[in-house]
């Protein structure tokens, strides 16, 4: 009986040693989580649409994961801005509110999202409940396919990913016919403060039915991490 | 012994083809789409340099802008906002989520009726499907 209160006086020390030990690590891991909260770029979206019209929007774009609104300031074609923030998307010209719709909620899903919580890698498949079927190395490029979960049998096709020097190359969605659908290709990556950001994103929109397809390429320059002037673009006020 | 060498030769052959394409699956027609965007890169190189509007091009006729056929008026869809609820058809929204996934359907595509008909013939299905279920079962454990 001696012996075991023994025992637990020593394994009631040890925990408590662990549990210092892990809050002090668990802390450190916390702030390096949470170093890139924010991202700025000038970007620029050149599209090439399926009824054959062009489209050029160019800006800077802003994204505090926080406050999960997406600020586009757009320069061209007209000075405007565009907000994203939960399920509205709103246009101010000139300081004020010209309109505003309901849209998916898409900032936890965009690329500014993905970059600053780390799961770019895997275009935030897993955090949406999809898994890996299978794996497999060919070239240059890690390529893994993806399944969807249950709910979502019936919408998606097959999904691959590749990734190339351990970051996010290209995603191919197929239909449930098994028809391309849709490509997407991240590149020339720059490192910013730490942060691995794609300066270039091609999507190329495939129609299985007409064979026709939209293309658009999106470019960042630019870029800054964790901008600490000029908040309010950030958390542009949207009341 | 022959055909089996041949065999494993051309299975091991196939094999290499196959896993080959794997990656060209995420290749692009570099050529293509330089020349796609060629005119959409020359405005821009026009505009970083300018910083003009389009209003002030479009006034000083500017070459550069004949030989596109530039949408000015900017959509959601521009901004990656403007598909389907989270990008899942509305019939399976009705289907799969019944009345709430109609009500989901019908405030993210901003009161669409269309959208919100089909999430509608999607609960009806769904809802015909599981009477037509919920009897044969009964029939069943009757019998």
């Amino acid at each position: 009986m001696k012996h075991k209160i023994k025992n637990t006086k020593k394994i009631t020390f040890i925990p408590y040693w662990v549990l210092v030990l892990s809050l002090l690590f668990g802390t450190n891991l916390g702030v390096y989580a949470q170093q890139s909260f924010r991202i700025k770029a000038d970007f620029s979206i050149k599209e090439k649409k399926i009824d054959g019209t062009d489209q050029l929007i160019m800006g800077t774009v802003y994204y505090d994961k926080n406050t999960k609104k997406i600020v586009y300031d757009v320069a061209f074609p007209e000075p405007e801005v565009w907000v994203i923030s939960d399920t509205t998307l709103y246009k101010f010209v000139s300081d004020s509110l010209q309109s505003k719709q309901t849209v998916p909620p898409i900032s936890e899903s965009s690329l500014f999202h993905l970059l600053l919580t780390g799961e770019l890698k895997d275009f935030g498949l897993k955090k949406a409940g999809f898994t890996i079927a299978e794996v497999e190395q060919d070239k240059n490029l890690v390529i893994a396919t993806w399944k969807s979960p249950k709910e979502l049998e019936p919408v998606f096709g097959k999904i691959m990913t590749s990734e190339k020097d351990k970051k996010l190359y290209g995603i191919i969605m197929y239909n449930k016919e098994n028809q391309l659908v849709g490509k997407q290709v991240f590149r020339k990556y720059e490192l910013v403060k730490g942060l691995s950001v794609p300066q270039e994103v091609l999507q190329i929109s495939y129609d299985p039915k007409t064979k026709t397809e939209n293309m658009k390429l999106t470019n960042f320059k630019n870029v800054v991490v964790n901008e600490l002037d000029i908040s309010e673009m950030y958390d542009f006020n949207i009341d | 012994m022959k055909n089996v060498f041949l065999f494993l030769m051309l299975s091991c052959l196939a094999a290499f083809t196959v896993q080959a394409g794997i990656a060209d699956l995420f290749e692009v027609d570099e050529q293509h789409i330089e020349a796609s965007f060629n005119d959409l890169n020359e405005l821009e190189t026009l505009v970083t340099a300018s910083g003009s509007t389009y209003a002030d091009l479009s006034q000083t006729n500017n070459p550069v802008l004949k030989n596109l056929n530039l949408n000015t008026n900017l959509t959601a869809n521009a901004f990656g906002a403007g598909e389907p609820a989270l990008g899942i058809p509305s019939f399976v929204w009705g289907f799969c989520l019944s009345l709430p996934g109609v009500v989901v359907v019908y405030f993210l595509t901003d009161q669409d009726m269309d959208e919100t008909k089909k999430a509608l013939i999607g609960f009806a299905v769904g809802v015909g499907l599981y009477v037509l279920w919920f009897v044969f079962w009964r029939l069943l454990t009757a019998v």
